[in-house]
């Protein structure tokens, strides 16, 4: 099984997400947003992060881009709903143009973000 | 005569050349997407369209669906199902009912909406940018993520 950060500013989201991913056998590490988890990042090694896009303070596309540098190894799960200006189609387009190829648009079922993260874990 | 022209202009101005103008700058871009545009329409299919054709090419099969397509834009479920109907009846998308919900409808691009899509004009923009080296390829995401977001933003605050 893997180890995986998920940075989720929603509370509520996030909970979700790790129950549906600690249930099948993953080690799950939350980060409430950007800068939390580049501090989890600086010590410990994740086999995957999946992280919202539109966060308080530091954005997903900025985080996505720091961890290109201090772990460009590790793959990264897009999410996003948007917000009231920003459709999900513009926030998860703009990390397709950084090269994600694994983006799911919010609200999603908990089978889609297994089946999601099955693909990118191989 | 370039001469003549250059000391005309640089007699309105103290430069001749001043820097980037954000109004020259949109009308750039804004002439780029005027020929995507018109070759989109010119292929029988208007952008919403086009947008349509895009999603059901990458997404999930179970966000394939009326109400996943409307969500993911910020569209209603009448404009989804306007753009959807006329993509049914050009022949390019099929409907199906859902195996898991039965009132729901499963959207598939047929095998004219994959051909249609091999002509997709965004394809013109792509094949631009690609001619980029790497270093302006990254300033030019950079730059469309945040024009993008920003463009949004002043919309939604009209």
């Amino acid at each position: 099984m893997a180890t995986i950060l998920i940075v989720e500013d929603d509370n509520d989201f996030r909970a979700v997400m790790r129950d549906a991913l600690s249930g099948v056998g993953h080690d799950v590490t939350e980060a409430r947003d950007a800068a939390e988890a580049l501090e989890k990042i600086a010590g410990w090694s994740y086999d995957l992060v999946i992280t919202d896009i539109l966060m308080p303070q530091v954005d997903g596309l900025s985080l996505i881009r720091e961890i290109e540098t201090v772990a460009p190894k590790t793959p990264v799960i897009a999410i996003s709903g948007g917000d009231a200006a920003i459709p999900p189609a513009v926030s998860l387009t703009a990390t397709k143009a950084m090269g994600v190829s694994h983006r799911l648009a919010k609200p999603f079922r908990l089978k889609e973000l297994l089946s999601t993260v099955d693909e990118v874990l191989g | 005569m370039m001469r003549r022209d250059a000391q005309s202009i640089s007699s309105r101005s103290d430069k001749v050349v001043q820097g980037p103008d954000p109004i020259g700058v949109a009308e750039l871009y804004e002439q780029a997407i005027r020929v995507i545009y018109s070759e989109a329409f010119a292929a029988g299919l208007n952008p919403a369209q086009w947008n349509a054709l895009r999603y059901l090419s990458s997404a999930l099969p179970e966000r394939r669906t009326p109400s996943a397509f409307a969500q993911y834009h910020h569209v209603t479920r009448g404009t989804a199902a306007q753009t959807i109907n006329a993509l049914e009846r050009k022949g390019l998308v099929s409907k199906r009912p859902d195996e898991t919900d039965g009132r729901a409808v499963r959207l598939e691009l047929t095998e004219a909406g994959h051909a249609m899509l091999s002509k997709d004009p965004l394809n013109l923009l792509a094949e631009a940018f690609a001619q980029l080296p790497r270093n302006r390829l990254e300033a030019a995401m950079m730059i469309g993520q945040q024009v993008t977001m920003e463009v949004y933003r002043r919309v939604s605050r009209r």
